[in-house]
């Protein structure tokens, strides 16, 4: 490598370095994910942990079986006369839903839009059909009929055959959402500085007089821009993994997550990550090549960050993901890492996701290098 | 040797969404600058002046005629031509997260100066411009003085044989531009050609032996500054401007 490049790169990493704001801005970021995994542990556990009772009004007389069945689903039981009354006590909060019986019928009011009122509503549709059933085998018993044969015609059981567990897959696709987020935030801020910035403060000037080829110069740029993107992303995944091992023996609800996290899942998240911080280095490049100060071309760059969340809303919503996907860029690098860690990657899907990533990564290049070889990008006013 | 020679810079201007003109910021200029010479350019802002210099800096490429510097052209011999030039702007900044000798340092390095060389030219830059009390302060903490200290210091890190100041004392109080005057006689003593360029006629009048006066792209006159008062038969350089462009044009 030209000793100009290192230079270059030198210089931009001394500047990024020195400049608090924006290591708080590029680290800080990688620091959330293991902040939000440890989160989900403590939440999820407290929620398993609690034993909620919700207290439901109605408007006729609790049988003693009827609050045996209750008791069973921490169902508590306030007795009103009036449907007024309910209603009152729905509004001061008294109750959280209410059951109204009239001739041989049970309504359930509950507020849906609500959690609790879905739960509440959930629990009755539950405790109804309880009831109904205590007083369906009442009467077959009294009818002298068999339970046994009544209702256990055949045994089941369901086994799961999901080659991942459902939370494993949520707790991956938003940290290394994070992951593909710190890349795109700390590149942008990177390609910002270095160029935008360097046009404002009126330092591009006095370097494009000294002996370095444009070409030279913008390669070294462009390098300690994605050493960066990678120093933060390496971070982030670092804190990942050592977050889902730490939560795995010290949190029930990871408890059951399949981890099998070897050398080789390593080595190719690491080449993954290299990859998509050279790409998404090239596309702040390009982004804000052409913006004349530092706030055009934070603008600019949002547009990388506003990708970056596009792939977690794919697996969100459950999307067909076919092998096209592993052509679009920071959508694939997303999916591939999902992928890896939850042991469902194809060597196809891999190689797509590579080798269009060094396409693209030339093309882009070849693309900047044009561009900053005009006077245009450089006194673009 | 500097050796300039029918240059036009040509630009294309937008002039709404759909509508763009072309205008030409220099228009076939032409004139040398011998070692040992300090040679004005002197015009009105807009006049092109900035464009010529950075042409002849090696930022922006003409879009005719050609440049020499010392018999080397741009488009073959580009780095190292700017070996053996200095630029050094009204406009131009330094980085201030860095101290004047991380400075000096890295501008020794992009000049390919080896390592002692380069310590070796920042002693004695420290001893000449007396940086010796902030050379390791952060830059942003320098007084202007200062500041155009070690911007004059990173000048001449690479001991150059061409130095091209634009507007280089604009904005800059009295102290500030004796500092850079008294620099630009001290290396014209040394043989170094120099290009100046200003609006400030006074100052061109005083410092060099040679101007060329540019009003809208174009070479009006060119001469010694003590020729072209006696030819417009006026007492200063001003007056002898206005002379030449017929009056006091605002255009």
């Amino acid at each position: 490598m030209s000793k100009k490049i290192l230079i270059t790169i030198k210089k931009e990493l001394r500047s990024i370095f020195r400049d608090r704001k924006s290591i708080v801005r590029m680290f800080l970021f990688p620091l959330i994910i293991p902040a939000m995994i440890i989160f989900y542990g403590i939440l999820y556990d407290n929620i398993d942990n609690e034993e909620i009772t919700h207290t439901v009004g109605v408007n006729y007389e609790i049988s003693e079986v009827e609050k045996q069945i209750a008791d069973t689903l921490n169902i508590q039981y306030k007795e009103y006369n009036t449907k007024k009354e309910l209603e009152n006590a729905y509004q001061e909060k008294q109750i959280g839903g209410y059951l109204i019986y009239e001739d041989n019928n049970y309504t359930i009011y509950t507020d849906q839009s609500a959690t609790s009122g879905m739960t509440i509503n959930a629990l009755l549709t539950e405790y109804l059909e309880n009831y109904s059933q205590y007083l369906t085998n009442q009467y077959l018993t009294e009818e002298g009929i068999d339970l046994d044969k009544a209702y256990n015609h055949f045994t089941y059981e369901s086994q799961d055959i999901g080659e991942s567990n459902y939370f494993l897959q949520v707790i991956l696709l938003v940290s290394i959402t994070y992951i593909i987020m710190s890349i795109c935030l700390s590149t942008s801020n990177m390609a910002t500085s270095t160029t935008a910035a360097e046009k404002e403060n009126g330092t591009l000037e006095t370097i494009l007089t000294f002996p370095i080829k444009r070409t030279e110069l913008l390669i070294g740029k462009y390098l300690s821009s994605a050493i960066i993107g990678f120093i933060t992303s390496i971070i982030g995944l670092i804190l990942m993994i050592i977050s889902l091992y730490y939560s795995k023996e010290n949190y029930n609800v990871f408890s059951t997550i399949n981890l099998s996290i070897d050398l080789s899942t390593i080595i190719i998240s690491i080449i993954i990550i290299f990859l998509a911080s050279f790409f998404i280095a090239s596309i702040a490049f390009a982004l804000t090549c052409y913006s004349k100060t530092y706030k055009e071309a934070q603008s600019a760059s949002q547009l990388l960050n506003m990708i970056s969340i596009i792939p977690m809303f794919v697996n969100l919503f459950e999307t067909k993901i076919t092998y096209y996907y592993y052509l679009i860029p920071i959508c694939n690098y997303e999916q591939i890492l999902i992928d890896l860690f939850s042991n469902n990657i194809t060597l196809t899907n891999l190689l797509l996701t590579i080798i269009s990533t060094f396409i693209y990564i030339v093309v882009v290049i070849t693309y900047i290098i044009k561009a900053y070889n005009s006077e245009k990008i450089l006194y673009s006013n | 040797m500097i050796e300039v020679k029918n240059v036009t810079k040509e630009f294309t201007k937008k002039i709404s969404k759909k509508e763009t003109t072309k205008f030409k910021a220099d228009d076939n200029i032409s004139f040398k600058v011998k070692s040992g010479e300090i040679v004005g350019i002197l015009g009105p802002n807009g006049a092109g002046k900035t464009t010529l210099l950075r042409m002849i800096a090696g930022i922006m490429e003409p879009t005719e005629g050609s440049i020499k510097i010392n018999n080397l052209n741009y488009h073959d011999n580009s780095e190292e031509i700017k070996k053996q030039i200095s630029f050094l702007s009204g406009s131009t900044k330094l980085y201030k997260d860095i101290s004047p000798y991380e400075l000096l340092t890295m501008c020794g390095e992009y000049y390919g100066l080896e390592k002692e060389e380069i310590t070796k030219r920042i002693n004695e830059i420290t001893k000449r411009f007396n940086l010796d009390s902030f050379i390791h302060q952060r830059i942003d903490n320098l007084s202007t003085g200062q500041m155009q200290r070690t911007n004059i210091a990173r000048c001449v890190i690479h001991n150059p044989n061409i130095y091209i100041f634009d507007e280089a004392t604009s904005g800059l109080d009295i102290i500030a531009s004796k500092t850079i005057l008294d620099f630009i006689k001290e290396e014209k003593k040394k043989n170094k050609s120099i290009i100046y360029s200003t609006h400030y006629m006074e100052e061109a009048e005083n410092i060099c032996d040679r101007v060329i006066l540019i009003h809208k792209g174009k070479i009006i006159k060119e001469g010694t500054p003590s020729a072209i008062i006696k030819e417009c038969q006026v007492t200063n350089l001003r007056d002898a401007f206005f002379c030449l462009i017929g009056g006091n044009n605002n255009e």
